[in-house]
């Protein structure tokens, strides 16, 4: 089975606050230009939005205004837990899972936990796809990067 | 992982030749002799190769008699797969800068 990948931080916040940004503010603080639909055009998305309720959307405003979802939310408890599928650009088919979890560390801080698993939504693909998470094989093992560094 | 390191690693293994050497080094360690039977490459030429492999961290040789055996570097593997990784790093980055940003105030908003 494919691991999960799993990616701690910890944040100068309570819980409650780190959720808040995390998910209701998601927009502000999101690297629009280089991870999102949009970036595969060139050209930075607009917003990203999450619904905030059990069954919302979490989805990309594209650059040409276009709706492209990224998810559906699992879970949602405010300064605690955040779940949605995770399914960005026409892989509905194949849905991973993200998981946010927010928990209370040290004096007054907070560890957030990020856990993308669920790989076995693509079957004989899933190191693939997993590997793929960006700066993924195909860029580094691509024509076009074997050409550069030849 | 280093930025070095980590272009050492990526260059050696976006040469095909050098990833089928690579390869056939992690199916079963071996020696330089027994790689140049089942590749389609000169011996010399896989030395040159697995000079690069083990420069750049992704295979490791120890002796056996008169034999140099070859295996690869987990440690190496585990290096690359952490930057390939990078997707999340780069989302929690933006994360923890906005985090840091209302910490400090409005006072240094725009």
């Amino acid at each position: 089975m494919t691991k999960p990948i799993i990616k701690t931080l910890d944040v100068n916040c309570s819980p409650e606050k780190a959720f808040e940004v995390f998910v209701t503010r998601i927009g502000t603080w999101w690297p629009l230009a280089g991870h999102s639909s949009s970036a595969g055009d060139g050209k930075a998305a607009l917003d990203v939005m999450i619904e905030p309720r059990v069954g919302g959307a979490f989805f990309e405003t594209r650059h040409d205004g276009a709706t492209d979802m990224w998810g559906e939310v699992l879970e949602y408890s405010p300064g605690e837990k955040f779940a949605s599928t995770w399914h960005p650009g026409n892989n509905k088919d194949h849905p991973t899972r993200l998981d946010v979890a927010f928990e209370a560390a040290g004096e007054g801080g907070c560890r957030v936990t990020l856990t993308h698993s669920g790989w076995e939504a693509w079957a004989d693909r899933a190191e693939e796809m997993r590997g793929n998470y960006n700066g993924g094989w195909d860029i580094v093992f691509g024509e076009n990067y074997a050409g550069a560094v030849a | 992982m280093t930025n070095a390191l980590l272009t050492d690693t990526i260059t050696a293994l976006a040469d095909p030749t050098r990833r089928a050497v690579f390869e056939a080094v992690f199916r079963a360690p071996a020696a330089v002799g027994d790689l140049a039977k089942d590749l389609p490459v000169s011996r010399p030429a896989v030395s040159q190769h697995l000079k690069v492999l083990s420069d750049a961290g992704l295979v490791t040789a120890h002796a056996e008699g008169t034999r140099r055996i070859y295996s690869i570097r987990r440690e190496g593997l585990t290096e690359l797969r952490d930057w390939l990784d990078g997707f999340w790093d780069d989302v929690l980055a933006g994360f923890a800068e906005e985090i840091k940003k209302q910490e400090e105030g409005d006072s240094d908003h725009d």
